[in-house]
């Protein structure tokens, strides 16, 4: 029959009793449309719907109706997430469940083979199965068969099969006449159903496409980019020289990875402005492929809440849903929530439970009371809804409760995508309590998981109006017609499609029964008549195919190479200017003098000693950090983080010399009495930042903190008791305050000692390598020493600084002092072993020292915030302000950031 | 080349196309061996019974499209032209002929379908193996192949040590590596992760045995044979003393320096044994041994790392599972694990339809252990002349893969012992087809020195194979330029200089990207075109820059460095002072709130304002869609709202954004991104985009991107550059050399010396200091007719003497043959080296939007008629309760359809009663939950029971002329489409009827309001349908069988 008597018949209405399959939604769709242009073409306002749907859903529609018409109950059968799930049951009885790295694909691919055993008749024989993969198969496929047995149910597989006996049921509507439209293939299964369908009185007819004379042109491009983009101008050149409305196709072979950025180049071809338009315009372009359920948002979000809700989630889910739009009152505490989550990162470990999650919210004094309340109540419905096994209907109902709770899809309005998407989400869920017809009781993570894959593996796509461009894959450009078609993508590689045969079946039995998937030559023949299907369904047809993916070189498919090559412009194919072009085109840049920022106010200024270290390296940092007071957002990490394990130390030593305070005193204690001291002070260090980090801290990774720090002091204190001169601790943290070059901070020097004699040392606790060298040059690296020293407590008697370096090996101090052998490691002036020695005594020094640290302040007071680091590389390494400083801007900072092997620095 | 041309090797050429035999072929660079490949493949496609029976395997992903390009090439060749005249190509047309045939004969139609030479990756037919052999791979199905795991080995690395909290033994061990490295968490989760990385060195190390006495035992050996060495080398006639190991270490200690030379006062070792030659290395090496046990500390730690290495490769699997990806590693190891089979050796026959007979393997050389172990069962049950044959090529002096697990050691063991059961004939090859002589002659002289002696699998040493070559001698080919005491800047002159003056193709490589840091400025300011290949990363540049700051700002609300870098970039440009007024400050509030707060604005400028508002308006609209369009597109938006890419220096700079923006899409999950860390640090590795349409440019690249190309000139400038530490590892292993396994732990945190760890490390550095050399060979043999090198040398201030170039330098390597080329300078010189910094003119200066003259309108968009947007249906509302009754009406609708079809003939309540589990059927079919299902039934039941008991139901479904039951009508009005369904319908002489069947259900009393309200919310469909059906005048019902309801209207 062809085409344009098939839409007679059809325009008969009812009365003709025609009923028309595709093997494909897509091509029921596209015929339905061109029936119900032709009937508007006729004139008429209403028509009867012809009836059009893919083949798979007329037989489901054949049982529904058998089902109905015998009156009695056929059995049920299985949805296709109902068959699913019921091979996954298959698989997980077996003992390959817990060895097998995903079930997922497994499922998938037994399904496949169980199904085209089926449509293609091969006898799943063990005898005829040799290898362990089809063995393993039989045996899923065994249970799988036990199980539809065992719940009465239906096997969609054979669906086919079962019907045909029933077809002369007399009760049972059939067609008069079956027109199958776009079949390339028909399997042994759907003949054998069409025979007995002929037997039963109807007429089953074939739908031929009438094959028009083309304009072929093959174009070659650069790489895909090009070809996606060369394909987009060639559309929107088309669109804007028909009259009325052209059906445009560009057939993608590899839509699923390539969707996006087709329908970008589309996008910006087509509406070049449409992003920055202050309404997002309707484009006439549609993609015929949806995206995965939980790709999109308002899902995805629903899906963490309920992960939430297991034993443990990542933090970056909690903080997703924590900065959630689809959770109630994500509007009200927008920015409420952005800080907490800014808040629990410094404390939280990156994995945590609900429960903790909570608490550490409630703890940090949260200004996003409806969130926390909410998540409080979701804590509670856990304990008493989320455990234990339940049929799939009940964790469906727990888990729209759960949602209901924290108050899902939140407060924002939602636009008709998001409705959309709603709607599909609840039939989704709906979907999964059906499960149960197929599986008994399941705990928490499985019916989770589940859920998660079913989202995953359902394509949603909101709907969209009719519009001329239509962009498909291959299977779905079969029968169908255009006034212009593009098919890209052909490289020798990728089309003919290489044999992909499946792993559950022998691939001999495979290619015997014809499957072309499994046989490179019937692949090749399948594919070839596809081709010609393009050639002959549109007036102008053109084929493409890149010259380069990433460094490799690519040839035509060889199914299209012997067309001549043509370029776009050859084909009348214009050119537009994107967007970023045309802007860039009309850019007007400034250069304006800004280094300098406002006087710093009178009083105390912020950042401590810090501040001045900050100046010295950078006096933009100095600048974003103590004047702007900018951070960035942290991510939590395992343990406790260098900080965390300084301020440990740090504290660790002021109990140890709070409790000892001399040297003499030290000299007298017992190995077993310094070993209760430090048993003491390490608790009392570890009590302070157990407040703060009490996950962290609270098992056995905390005991091990305890005696890191033991173990720490224990070898400090050897170090101090062979210090050649006695010594008292004055203080030991002693806050201060500082001031020079005007400028006033706060400090906290790590210790003060006084000496026999009546020297003063300052001395901070380092627990990396240090160097004197930090005290040198106009630009000290480590200024907080001399600034105790000289503007201090004591100030005019300090004659000795030192950095104390307390690490498990290699403790020892490192300093210098106005005269000889004070401190162990303590040198004087001249003696030091770093550039400092060129300042030759410890006068100098300090006179140096004086100038330079009034010099820094006075810059930091004066609003000096140049872009100006000691050393670009490596300054700026360990400095995160450099997108807000544009270092990068300035000169060429990053070059050998990416280097794989790295070099060493200084 | 002429056709009387025979190449020096030509007999050893021919000995490789023998396709009876296997052969191993040394092939060094320019060499011409892809043609040899090409032509053996050619030779076994004659042969074979299907295509796919001939395996090849490249290095690359290029490397196969080239080769199989080549080879459908050649076959077109033999097909449409003539037998060409030179010899090699006559060789290749004769054997593409004879395969050709072979072709036609059995109908393969190679020409078509190009997948059928099998001409792949390793990583690609690990990929097909174990995509057919789910089960035996243990795979289930195909994860997605992930090329940058990193981050799941971290995630596996902290799910091991989050362990240390559980109970039981493996919580010990945690707490045993922990105490290990000072109980450093952050130091452990990264070595555990570097260590699953490299899992496939040391997986097979675990099937060893690993126990205490075992692993001492090999210790014992290697001690034994250090010094077994040494006294093999002892001088005759010279007194040997009878000594124990230790006793020998420490006499080696005594005789030789820290810096181990031979000591030259106090304990002086006997001129005699001086004098020999190798014996100072080898007493160094006594001097250097470890004690024969492992301290407590060391074994405890040890065990511990044995304990937990299986529970990590656990976690592994368990987080590549729950992403659904899997590095190549792992694909390699599962197909090892399905060729291995349950039951001994699977058999490819059964799982692929054909058996692999023939395999090639090029650049074999880079192979690693896993690859080696797959063509071992690959080849399993090869027998000598049983027709089946392996072929590997490859250069071992351009094994330069160490990082990438390759191992050089693999060919040298390959060469003398084979593959597996595969006996391997050594092919030799000489002849450089690619260099000049000049280039050649002087390769062949340097690298004789550069190059060890002898070949030593165990350390990879590879001894220098000389080639002959085939061009004639052209001017000056090599050039060796010397610069001093880190004059960057002056290298970086003489490259462009040399680049400039260069005729023919130009390429600048280099070992290290960081070498490049002065030269590429220097090109640019010499206007020297130049495509640098994965050489820049991106992420410093300020375009990207400036997006991965708004990223972050658009991801975070609370990320103020990146929320005030948003305000300061160009788009923006606001000044310090103004930053200063809206910078929340010690407030605890976010940047965005401070925008918006008055106060604040009111201390800005009048001119920061306007940039604020501006600003400020484009974000906002996207802060209020957040979680609408994917992340990229928001921030693609917003950049190009705020006039981006007019903020770019220039047109490079759109492309890197664009190439930002699509690693921004490929990373991110359902409109976010997972982790906002990781996504920087991604970044980092990020690239530009080598640009396809300028091929004629000076080529960047480092040398290992360079391998396998060549080019008319090669500089290579930085040669004295130098690598930094290797990282530690968590454990360290050799083989010794009776092959037992030696383990090594870290060293605890702060601990200087662990002699057996350093003891293995220093045997990797060996390794690792040879392949500098062959590093060095593969940048000098990519030149065809000019070479240029250029290193840097230190000078000693004081005497000005020229020092040695640092270790691990290219230079070091090349040293004894260029040292010649660098002259003493000046003594007392300063030459101190100082810190890059920023311009001063740059560091006070704002760049920005001038929006006095910044212009812009939007290019036009496509002209076309846009179909009017369809009206939305109504919010859904989900509830348990509303899905039911869906399902229940959809079921009450197809049942009254069949009684109505069917005049109500013979329906009657009772009939009605015994299709109830017909009708639980239908329910549960439509997919009613089984607890909903009695009484979902019951309600059907009551409902059709109450129809037909219904006067009013009776006359409905009763016999009407020309009725219609769900009766399927598609509108068009004002061009919207719209499919409807009218339940019941049909016309008789005076009257027409449309009827609606609701199943609405209501309790209590004034059903009659209820009704009413019905009639009122479903008119306009029914209206709808009259109208559709142009049947003004139809008279209209509805129909409720639950309530025995009736509403009618209409035709008066
Ligand atoms: S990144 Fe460098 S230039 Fe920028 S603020 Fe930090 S130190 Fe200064």
């Amino acid at each position: 029959m062809e085409k344009s008597q098939l839409f007679e018949r059809l325009g008969e209405g009812h009365g003709a009793a025609l009923t028309v399959v595709t093997p494909n939604r897509r091509l029921a769709q596209s015929l339905a449309r061109d029936f119900a242009s032709h009937q508007a073409a006729r004139g008429l306002a209403a028509w009867e719907t012809a009836d059009i749907l893919p083949f798979e859903s007329w037989v489901r529609r054949l049982w529904e109706e058998a089902a109905q018409a015998e009156g009695e109950a056929l059995p049920l059968l299985l949805s296709p997430a109902q068959e699913h799930a019921a091979w996954e049951e298959a698989i997980r009885a077996s003992r390959y469940a817990k060895e097998l790295f995903a079930l997922g694909p497994a499922v998938v691919q037994c399904r496949e083979a169980w199904h085209l055993a089926h449509a293609w008749r091969i006898p799943l024989d063990a005898r005829r199965i040799p290898n362990e993969d089809g063995r393993a198969f039989l045996e899923w496929a065994g249970n799988y068969e036990r199980s539809l047995r065992e719940r009465g149910h239906a096997d969609p597989a054979r669906a086919a099969d079962l019907l045909a006996p029933m077809l002369g049921g007399a009760r049972l509507r059939k067609p008069a006449t079956l027109a199958m439209a776009g079949f390339d293939i028909v399997t042994p299964q759907q003949r054998g159903l069409l025979e007995r369908l002929a037997d039963c009185a109807t007429a089953v007819v074939d739908v031929a496409f009438a094959s028009r004379a083309s304009r072929l042109a093959r174009v070659a491009l650069a790489d895909a980019k090009s070809e996606v983009d060369a394909a987009a101008r060639w559309a929107r050149t088309r669109l804007e020289a028909a009259e009325g409305s052209p059906r445009i196709g560009i057939v993608v072979p590899d839509l699923a990875q390539s969707r996006s950025r087709i329908e970008r180049a589309l996008a910006n071809v087509l509406a070049p402005g449409h992003r920055i338009a202050a309404e997002a315009p309707v484009l006439p372009f549609n993609v015929s492929l949806g995206l995965a359920l939980d790709a999109h948002p308002l899902v995805a979000d629903a899906l963490h809440v309920i992960d939430l809700a297991g034993a443990h989630a990542p933090f970056e889910h909690a903080s997703r849903v924590l900065r959630s739009p689809f959770v109630a009152g994500a509007e009200t505490e927008r920015e409420a929530r952005a800080r907490l989550d800014a808040r629990l990162r410094r404390r939280a470990m990156p994995e945590l439970s609900l429960d903790s999650f909570v608490r550490q919210g409630e703890a940090s004094g949260s200004a996003a009371p409806d969130f926390i309340d909410r998540f409080r109540r979701l804590a509670e419905f856990r304990k008493s809804d989320l455990f234990e096994a339940r049929a799939a209907s009940g964790w469906a109902r727990a888990f729209s409760d759960a949602l209901r709770i924290v108050g899902f899809p939140g407060e924002r309005p939602l636009d008709s995508r998001e409705q959309q998407t709603l709607a599909r989400w609840h039939e989704l869920l709906a979907q999964f309590a059906t499960l149960e017809q197929v599986s008994g009781k399941m705990g928490f993570q499985l019916a989770r998981e589940r859920l998660r894959r079913m989202a995953r593996e359902a394509i949603f796509q909101p709907k969209a109006p009719d519009v001329p461009i239509q962009v498909m894959g291959i299977l779905e450009s079969a029968g169908q017609e255009f006034d212009h078609l593009w098919v890209m993508g052909l490289t020798d590689d990728a089309w003919p499609l290489p044999a992909r045969p499946n792993p559950f079946i022998p691939v001999a039995a495979q290619r015997a029964a014809g499957i072309a998937q499994a046989d490179p030559a019937a692949s090749l023949e399948l594919d070839r008549r596809i081709t010609q299907g393009w050639m002959e369904c549109a007036p102008e047809v053109i084929l493409s195919h890149a010259t380069m993916r990433k460094e490799s070189e690519l040839s035509p498919s060889p199914l299209i190479a012997m067309l001549p090559a043509e370029t776009p412009e050859a084909l009348g194919v214009r050119s537009f200017t994107p967007l970023h072009q045309a802007m860039r085109a009309a850019s007007a840049i400034e250069t304006i003098e800004d280094g300098k920022a406002p006087l710093v106010g009178e009083g105390m200024s912020r950042g401590g000693t810090g501040l001045f270290k900050d100046q010295a390296a950078c006096p933009f940092r100095a600048f974003a950090k103590r004047r702007l007071l900018a951070e960035e957002i942290e991510t939590p990490h395992t343990g406790l983080d260098p900080r965390d394990r300084g301020t440990l130390l740090h504290e660790m030593l002021k109990a140890v010399w709070d409790r000892v305070v001399t040297q003499e005193r030290l000299a007298s204690m017992s190995p077993g009495q310094i070993e209760t001291l430090l048993g003491e002070c390490a608790e009392q260090a570890l009590a302070a930042m157990k407040r703060r980090r009490a996950e962290t801290l609270s098992g056995r990774y905390g005991e091990l903190e305890r005696e890191r720090l033991v173990r720490l002091a224990r070898t400090w204190l050897e170090v101090e008791r062979g210090r050649p001169v006695p010594f008292r601790v004055l203080k030991t943290e002693e806050e201060c305050e500082v001031e020079f070059g005007g400028v006033r901070v706060k400090g906290r020097l790590d210790r003060r000692d006084e000496l026999e004699g009546g020297r003063i040392a300052v001395i901070d606790y380092k627990s990396g390598a240090c160097r004197t060298g930090a005290w040198e040059g106009d630009r000290p690296d480590e200024p907080q020493l001399p600034m105790y020293a000289l503007g201090g407590p004591d100030a005019g008697r300090v004659s000795v600084v030192a950095f104390a370096q307390v690490r498990t090996a290699g403790s020892r101090f490192r300093g210098v002092s106005d005269a000889p052998n004070l401190v162990t490691g303590v040198t004087t002036v001249d003696k030091d072993r770093s550039q400092l020695k060129e300042y030759g005594s410890w006068d100098r020094l300090v006179a140096h020292w004086r100038t330079e640290l009034d010099r820094i302040g006075r810059a930091f007071a004066a609003g000096d915030a140049r872009v100006d680091p000691k050393n670009l590389r490596v300054t700026c390494k360990q400095c995160e302000q450099h997108p807000l400083c544009r270092v990068a801007e300035k000169a060429p900072f990053g070059a050998a950031s990416g280097d794989e092997e790295g070099e060493a620095d200084d | 080349m002429t056709e009387a041309f025979v190449a020096p090797d030509q007999a050893e050429r021919d000995r490789a196309l023998d396709v009876a035999r296997s052969f191993i072929v040394q092939a060094p660079a320019g060499s011409g061996k892809t043609a040899l490949l090409i032509q053996r493949y050619l030779a076994l496609l004659s042969r074979v019974e299907r295509p796919e029976e001939i395996a090849a395997i490249t290095f690359t992903v290029k490397a196969a499209a080239e080769m199989r390009n080549r080879v459908l090439e050649a076959l077109r060749g033999a097909r449409q032209s003539r037998r060409p005249g030179s010899a090699q190509d006559a060789r290749t047309w004769d054997l593409a002929r004879a395969a050709l045939e072979r072709n036609d004969v059995l109908g393969w139609k190679l020409e078509e379908s190009a997948d059928r030479l099998k001409v792949q990756t390793i990583d690609a037919l690990c990929a097909s193996l174990t995509r057919q052999m789910p089960v035996l791979s243990r795979f289930g199905g195909q994860p997605e192949v992930i090329e940058d795991a990193t981050a799941l080995f971290a995630e596996a690395a902290h799910n091991l040590l989050a362990m240390i909290e559980e109970e039981g033994e493996e919580a010990q061990s945690v707490a045993r590596l922990l105490r290990h490295l000072d109980n450093d968490a952050a130091t452990a989760a990264k070595l555990v992760a570097e260590m699953l990385a490299r899992r496939d060195q040391w997986l097979r190390t675990l099937d060893r045995k690993t126990d205490r006495q075992s692993l001492e035992r090999a210790l014992d050996e290697v001690r034994r044979v250090a010094v077994e060495e040494m006294l093999a080398l002892w001088p005759e006639g010279e007194k040997c003393p009878k000594l124990g190991t230790d006793d020998w270490i420490t006499q080696a200690q005594e005789w030789t320096t820290q810096k181990g030379e031979w000591r030259k006062v106090g304990s002086i070792a006997p001129a005699a044994i001086r004098a020999v030659e190798a014996m100072l290395e080898a007493m160094c090496a006594v001097k250097s041994l470890p004690p024969g046990r492992y301290s407590d500390v060391q074994w405890d730690a040890l065990e511990a790392m044995l304990r937990l290495a299986p529970l990590a490769i656990a976690q592994l699997q368990l987080v590549f599972a729950k992403h659904g990806k899997a590095d190549f590693t792992e694909f390699a190891l599962r197909a090892l694990r399905a060729l291995e089979g349950e039951e001994g050796a699977t058999d490819l026959l059964l799982v692929l339809d054909y058996r692999i007979r023939h395999i090639l393997v090029d650049e074999f050389q880079d192979t690693s252990f896993t690859q080696f172990k797959l063509l071992e069962l690959l080849t399993s049950g090869w027998e000598p002349g049983d027709g089946r044959t392996l072929f590997v090529v490859g250069d071992p002096m351009q094994s330069i893969y160490r990082f990438r697990e390759a191992e050089v050691g693999l060919f040298l063991r390959a060469w003398k012992e084979g593959v597996g059961s595969v006996a391997l004939e050594p092919v030799t090859l000489s002849a450089n087809f690619r260099s000049h002589a000049g280039i050649v002659d002087w390769v062949n002289h340097a690298f004789a020195r550069v190059m060890p002696v002898s070949a030593d699998a165990r350390t990879g040493a590879v001894k220098y194979a000389a080639s002959h070559a085939v061009h004639p001698r052209e001017e000056r080919a090599t050039h060796m330029h010397p610069f001093y005491d880190s004059d960057s800047a002056g290298q970086g002159r003489t490259v462009a200089e040399v680049a400039r003056e260069a005729r023919g193709s130009v390429a600048i490589l280099v070992r290290n990207r960081s070498h490049l840091l002065e030269v590429l400025p220097r090109l640019r300011e010499a206007g020297i075109a130049y495509r640098a290949v994965e050489i820049e990363s991106l992420r410093h540049r300020p375009a990207v820059s400036d997006l991965l700051a708004l990223t972050r700002a658009l991801s975070h609300l609370a990320d103020e460095v990146a929320w005030l870098a948003v305000l300061r970039a160009p788009w923006c440009g606001l000044t310090l002072a103004d930053l200063l007024a809206v910078a929340p400050g010690e407030a605890p509030i976010t940047v965005w709130e401070g925008v918006r707060d008055e106060a604040r604005l009111a201390k800005m400028s009048a001119d920061g304002r306007t940039r604020l508002e501006r600003t400020r308006a484009l974000l906002a609209r996207a802060l209020a869609a957040r979680g609408r369009l994917g992340l990229r597109d928001v921030v693609e938006g917003v950049w190009l709202g705020l006039g981006g890419p007019a903020c770019v220096e220039g047109d490079i700079d759109l492309e890197d954004a664009e190439t930002y923006l699509d690693h921004l899409e490929a990373m991110e999950e359902s409109g976010s991104l997972p982790d906002l860390e990781a996504f920087v640090e991604s970044v980092e590795k990020l690239f530009a985009l080598p640009d396809l349409e300028s091929p004629d440019c000076v080529q960047v690249m480092t040398i290992h991107k360079a391998k396998g190309l060549e080019f008319d000139t090669v500089i290579v400038p930085g040669l004295a550059g130098e690598t930094a530490k290797d990282d530690a590892s968590l454990f360290l292993w050799m083989e010794t050399t009776e092959g037992a396994l030696l383990l090594a732990p870290i060293k605890p945190a702060g601990v200087e010396k662990e002699p057996i760890y350093d003891m293995i490390r220093r045997l990797d550095k060996t390794k690792a200091g040879h392949e500098v050399g062959r590093l060095l060979y593969v940048a000098s043999t990519r030149a065809r007719k000019a070479l240029h090198l250029l290193g840097d040398a230190a000078r000693d201030w004081k005497t000005g003497a020229v020092k040695e170039p640092g270790r691990t330098s290219l230079l070091h390597k090349l040293w004894p043959a260029v040292a010649h080329h660098f002259e003493p300078g000046d003594p007392r010189r300063n030459t101190r080296a100082v810190g890059r910094s920023v311009p001063v003119a740059a560091q006070g200066s704002l760049r920005r939007l001038d929006f006095d003259r910044f212009r812009f309108e939007a290019p036009a968009a496509v002209a076309w008629n846009a179909p009017r947007e369809r009206e939305e249906a109504e919010p859904i509302e989900f509830s348990w309760v509303g899905d039911t009754s869906r399902r229940v009406g959809s079921v009450v609708h197809r049942w009254l359809q069949r009684i109505a079809e069917e005049e109500m003939r013979g329906w009657n309540r009772a009939r009605v009663e015994k299709h109830r589990g017909a009708i639980r059927a239908s329910l549960t079919a439509a997919g009613l939950i089984e607890a909903e299902l009695d009484s979902a039934a019951a309600r059907v039941v009551a409902a059709l029971t109450g129809a037909l008991e219904d006067p009013r139901g009776k006359w409905l479904l009763g016999p009407h002329p020309n009725a219609r039951n769900e009766y399927r009508l598609t509108t068009r009005v004002d061009g919207v489409r719209r499919d409807i369904v009218i339940d019941r319908l049909w016309e008789d002489l005076a009257e027409t009827w449309i009827v609606d069947y609701k199943t609405s259900s209501h309790e209590g009393a004034e059903l009659d309001k209820f009704l009413a309200a019905e009639e009122v919310r479903y008119r306009p469909q029914l209206e709808r349908y009259a109208a559709a059906l142009g049947k003004a005048g139809a008279r209209r019902g509805l129909y409720f069988p639950l309530l025995k309801g009736w509403r009618e209207w209409g035709s008066d």
